[in-house]
């Protein structure tokens, strides 16, 4: 099947995405472990609105 | 005091009761213990200098290791920029067409025995399928169509007889073109599967899996074909299959 000229290169990573379990009660102060899953999240997001697919 | 040791107190017995304990060879054996002191600590300044040696080697090596770590992932980022490469965390999805036989269900190459396929190529095993031109004109890969229309426009679908059209998720690395993808591995999500009168339509992972194992499964648990397998009604079928 004829597809036309090549144009980019696309890496598919499908990456298992640590979930926050995010705990906003005064008495629960999100936990160190969720922050760095937020940071988690954000990278993929800040990834995926670089290079929608 | 007593003296702490053996050796010691034959010299305080010397100094207290003069030289009546003689011992043959007793000088010589301590000048041979305090030759080897002094080895000792020769020995140890050697060691010392060539730990000290070992340190200033490892610490240049570091220094040198994320140097190159930084010159490598600064070559490698200007590469991704400068060739507009494309990162998703989600299958890039395609559309791709099989010849439905009684062996099996094949593509343009090779029969699909399951409905995963990794890509190979005889030009290297690194980095398929190639980007870099080394297959010619039609690389290396697994093809799919961007669109239903384009795979159903091309020379592949002139005969809908006995074919399986479907969905499939592409990973790892996706070369994309004008109007299809080459990938380094393809799993299908859905499919319509026309085969000896018989059609069946699924989204169900065990369905297709016993559909590429045998036809048969299309002809036992699909329905009668009825109007004509055409743009249309793929476009329908597809469609109403729908994925996440």
């Amino acid at each position: 099947m004829d597809i036309g000229a090549q144009q980019r290169v696309i890496i598919v990573e499908l990456e298992p995405v640590e979930l926050p379990v995010l705990l906003f009660d005064e008495g629960n102060p999100m936990a160190e472990s969720d922050r760095v899953g937020l940071d988690v999240i954000h990278d993929v997001e800040d990834r995926v609105a670089g290079d929608p697919m | 005091m007593e003296a702490a040791g053996p050796i010691e107190a034959v010299e305080t017995y010397r100094q207290r009761y003069g030289h009546t304990l003689e011992i043959a060879g007793w000088d010589g054996m301590l000048a041979g213990i305090r030759r080897r002191e002094v080895k000792v600590v020769n020995a140890r300044r050697l060691i010392d200098e060539q730990l000290r040696v070992i340190e200033e080697l490892n610490g240049e090596l570091r220094r040198l290791q994320q140097a190159m770590v930084f010159a490598a992932e600064t070559v490698v980022a200007a590469a991704r920029q400068r060739h507009g490469e494309g990162w998703s965390p989600q299958p890039v999805m395609g559309y791709r067409l099989w010849s439905v036989r009684p062996s099996g269900l094949f593509g343009v190459r090779t029969r699909w025995e399951s409905p995963t396929l990794v890509a190979e190529c005889e030009k290297g095993e690194i980095e398929v399928p190639h980007s870099d031109g080394r297959c010619g004109r039609l690389g290396c890969g697994i093809y799919a169509a961007k669109s239903l229309d384009t795979l159903l426009a091309s020379p592949l679908a002139e005969d809908m007889v006995d074919v399986a059209i479907g969905a499939v998720a592409l990973e790892g690395k996706v070369i994309e073109h004008e109007t299809g993808y080459r990938a380094q591995s393809a799993s299908v999500v859905n499919l319509v599967a026309e085969y000896g009168g018989a059609l069946l339509a699924t989204r169900d992972k065990h369905d297709i899996n016993l559909v590429f194992a045998s036809p048969e499964h299309i002809k036992n648990h699909g329905s009668p074909s009825g109007r004509p397998l055409d743009h249309k009604r793929v476009d329908e079928l597809i469609g109403a299959m729908s994925w996440t």
